[in-house]
């Protein structure tokens, strides 16, 4: 087998794989460092940690952490941002280096965790020195992260629109080709 | 090199701390600056992969929203100088995005419009 052969195509006019391991696993490796954080700060939102590592911002962790947002839902926020981590992590790591052609709905759905996750991170941001005067290191580690996941995230979801658009241009059905991919 | 991008940056993160710096916190410039300067760093920051790299046009609106801030009142003089120093620095970097030297197909126009 010839290394052509062997290796993975690439989408139509594109210079490189976006599906491919080194594309994507560093953005795995971003949301599990993330979903540790975020599983850290749910630990002490919970009580199950008496005290929060903050070396920067003196009681700003705290007050964060224990504030009337952070307690709005159900569960912790920082819960919620556990489980958006695990969904980018999950996402991210399913499916082989043709999934931008042959699994569209798993790439679009990496895209919608990785984006809604990073907006909410942002808007965590500016609620902390605007309503809490205060800071907290680990969310705002939490929130670089989630911020430095899309754009490297978003050249896969791309791949993959471009997929849905030429199923569009040539007649095929869209819905078919979202859940069951295509051959190029 | 992305300059735009560094520079946009940069000035979103300097947006988050000058409050303090220059002692203008619990001011309406201050919330304005530190709701703000999340974005810009934000936008900057995706822009820096060339897939997103046209994100960064958002930029100029939100700076052109902190340069005229000023005029409504809220910024003591500090503020204010911050406000159009930054703004000016980050919307003239804007446009040097850097270059893009791999293909993506149509890219994103592509996806919106018909062959």
């Amino acid at each position: 087998m010839t290394p052509s052969q062997t290796a993975a195509p690439k989408p139509i006019g594109w210079d490189y794989n976006p599906s491919s391991w080194p594309q994507r696993l560093p953005i795995v490796g971003l949301a599990i460092a993330g979903f540790a954080i975020a599983v850290y700060l749910t630990l002490y939102q919970l009580d199950v940690v008496d005290t929060v590592w903050e070396p920067f911002f003196g009681d700003g962790s705290r007050r964060v952490l224990t504030s009337r947002v952070s307690t709005i839902l159900v569960i912790p926020d920082a819960a919620l941002g556990a489980a958006g981590y695990l969904a980018d992590a999950v996402t991210g790591a399913v499916g082989g280096t043709q999934r931008w052609r042959r699994m569209p709905w798993l790439v679009v759905l990496f895209g919608l965790a990785v984006g809604p996750l990073g907006a909410a991170s942002i808007i965590l941001v500016i609620l902390q020195p605007v309503m809490f005067d205060s800071f907290c290191t680990l969310c705002l580690a939490s929130a670089v992260i989630s911020v430095w996941m899309i754009g490297p995230a978003m050249d896969e979801v791309l791949a993959s629109l471009q997929v849905l658009r030429r199923a569009k241009d040539d007649g095929r059905s869209v819905w078919h080709v979202f859940w069951s991919g295509a051959d190029s | 090199m992305k300059p735009g991008q560094i520079v946009g940056l940069v000035g979103g993160l300097w947006l988050m701390v000058a409050p303090a710096v220059f002692g203008y916190v619990d001011t309406p410039a201050e919330d304005l600056h530190r709701t703000v300067g999340p974005i810009v760093a934000t936008f900057a920051a995706i822009a820096l992969w060339a897939a997103t790299r046209d994100v960064r046009w958002v930029n100029l609106p939100l700076m052109a929203t902190v340069a005229v801030a000023p005029l409504f009142g809220g910024h003591p003089i500090a503020a204010t100088l911050v406000a159009v120093a930054t703004a000016a620095v980050v919307a003239a970097a804007t446009p040097f995005g850097g270059p893009d030297t791999q293909r993506r197909g149509r890219g994103w126009w592509g996806v919106i419009r018909s062959v």
